[in-house]
């Protein structure tokens, strides 16, 4: 029997794939039959509901004291060409005036600002909370949550308990990289280690504050190292069950130190999708990151083991100053619309997957409807003969 | 592909067509409706095997003007912001290579459909692709021909086939008419 049949067994049995399993995943040369399996076990857990969310990104800071590597967002001062950092007013505005009644969640990640105070912080989140108290707040990776915690000498307990009572609702998963130190002091070198960024979000659990990871794939890492951080998660969560979501994010190359390196493929985001939704048993929610692997393979992952499209994200600057060419939103039409010509069933959601409004599937897709018009009209094909 | 397929096949009341699919029938638009919303993967699977079978695992790079080849059928078909999605464009090339004389080769164009989708269709059914590596329109963001070919190359690589670069002349002697 061959390795991939006994994998096939196992997960169709319910049985855990150990490190050799996960490596011979990422290795196996047939993608479809990869993708067919972690499609099954997609299924299996959520039929053909697949979800997303209204939400809008922020990023009050770019200024950040870690230089690593990868990242193309960050300025090291206030002052250097392009740093920003918001003033309350302005975050509160936003907010107040953004136009969709049905948004949901504030996404906010940070530089590592060395100079604000974490009483800026706490106002903030207050602020918000003031003028849209139902929006729920995710902001701050376990990144920030580290560096907030080592800067105002602070446990995380207390970090985090100061900031939930300010109004944060859970953490996102960015800061995740690679967690295993050969790579991760090569690549993200003055921020918090792999083992710290588990920790925060091991505390923020214990509090009630559920959370998300990623893993950053496509850059120096190995398959040996893709598998080993998977398995750092999966131990987490077994744990404290507290990550709602696990989402790959697909390493770009533009405006960084990295920028020799060839970007990760297409193949190799509907691989790492799969795989990890066969690895990550103990995990409700795999994501299609949109604005990390592009919407054309992202509405694919939704065949390759994916749940999750994200939302329409509003602003986004990380990836886009690494390069990422997708649009800075995408409309909660459009959302609808790739889930629904993937096959699926849209369901809006909230930040912890409570269902806001479940559509209906699509009953033929009508661009594919479109399709066979004008494939019956001009044949179908162009034999150039 | 082997169980995985074989059992989805079956699942989904499918795995006559796998037979036929192996045995170099293309299929006929009875057959082919019964693919139209089936999951895609198992559509996807169904060409793969068929090219997989006939045409093996090398993936051709032609210049674009061996668009004109004999025998060449390529995908014209192209994904818009507002219309059709990289889905369901990958499904219409499966259905095209399920319908087509196994021993032709289906090629999609790097300029039209953009690299991402063009690296995808080699799980779909594609064989060949199609661009001008010393035109900047393959590869924009890339400087020079030798550039290109490496980024391409490694692409297919990483699709699990192996690339082969052929000008037009050296193509139509090796691979003549099918």
């Amino acid at each position: 029997m061959s390795h991939f049949a006994e994998i096939e067994d196992k997960v169709r049995a319910g049985e855990r794939l150990s490190f050799e399993d996960g490596c011979a995943l990422f290795l196996e040369p047939d993608l479809l039959r990869l993708g067919m399996l972690a499609n099954w076990v997609r299924e299996q857990r959520h039929g053909d509901r697949t979800y997303f969310n209204v939400n809008m990104r922020f990023e009050a800071t770019n200024v950040c004291q870690a230089s690593c590597s990868f990242c193309a967002f960050a300025k090291l001062e206030e002052g250097a060409p392009n740093a920003h950092t918001t003033t309350h007013e302005a975050a509160w505005r936003e907010l107040a005036e953004f136009p969709d009644p049905r948004l949901s969640e504030l996404h906010m990640v940070n530089g590592l600002h060395p100079t604000l105070p974490f009483e800026w912080y706490e106002e903030l989140l207050r602020g918000w909370k003031r003028v849209r108290p139902q929006v729920h707040l995710k902001c701050f990776t376990g990144v920030e949550i580290h560096f907030f915690a080592e800067k105002f000498g602070m446990s995380y307990e207390q970090v985090l308990s100061r900031l939930k009572a300010a109004g944060l609702g859970s953490l996102p998963g960015g800061g995740g990289e690679i967690i295993h130190p050969d790579v991760r002091r090569r690549i993200a070198t003055d921020k918090a280690s792999g083992a710290e960024y588990l920790a925060a979000h091991r505390a923020a659990h214990a509090l009630g504050l559920p959370s998300n990871c990623t893993m950053l794939y496509g850059h120096i890492e190995t398959f040996e190292h893709r598998v080993d951080h998977l398995l750092q998660l999966r131990a987490l969560q077994d744990d404290t069950r507290g990550f709602q979501c696990f989402i790959p994010l697909a390493f770009h190359n533009e405006n960084n130190s990295l920028r020799k390196l060839p970007e990760p493929t297409a193949v190799d985001s509907l691989r790492t999708l799969a795989v990890s939704r066969l690895l990550l048993d103990n995990f409700d929610h795999i994501k299609a990151y949109w604005v990390s692997m592009g919407i054309a393979t992202a509405q694919l992952g939704l065949r390759f083991g994916a749940d999750d499209l994200d939302g329409t994200i509003i602003h986004e600057s990380i990836y886009h100053s690494a390069g990422s060419r997708v649009p800075m939103a995408l409309a909660r039409d459009e959302l609808i619309r790739l889930i629904r010509e993937a096959g699926r069933i849209p369901v809006e959601r909230d930040t912890t997957y409570g269902v806001i409004e479940e559509l209906p599937r699509a009953v033929q897709p009508e661009a594919a409807l479109k399709v066979r018009e004008r494939f019956a009209q001009k044949r179908a094909l162009s034999v150039m003969s | 592909m082997g169980r995985v397929l074989s059992r989805a096949l079956e699942a989904a009341g499918l795995a006559d067509l796998q037979t036929r699919v192996l045995s170099g029938t293309p299929l006929d638009e009875a057959a082919l409706s019964r693919l139209r919303d089936a999951d895609l993967l198992l559509v996807a699977g169904l060409a793969d095997s068929m090219r997989a079978h006939f045409r093996g695992d090398e993936v051709r790079v032609l210049k674009r003007k061996a668009e004109r080849e004999p025998g060449l059928v390529l995908f014209t078909e192209t994904a818009t912001h507002d219309g059709r999605t990289g889905a369901e464009l990958l499904r219409e090339l499966s259905l095209l290579r399920l319908r087509t004389a196994p021993q032709q080769s289906i090629a999609v164009s790097m300029e039209t459909l953009g690299l991402e989708l063009a690296q995808t269709a080699l799980l779909f059914g594609a064989d060949t692709l199609i661009g001008d590596l010393q035109s900047e329109r393959t590869l924009p963001l890339l400087d020079g021909a030798a550039a290109r070919r490496r980024e391409v190359e490694g692409l297919v690589a990483r699709s699990g086939r192996r690339a082969r670069f052929a000008d037009d002349t050296s193509e139509r002697s090796a691979e003549g008419a099918p």
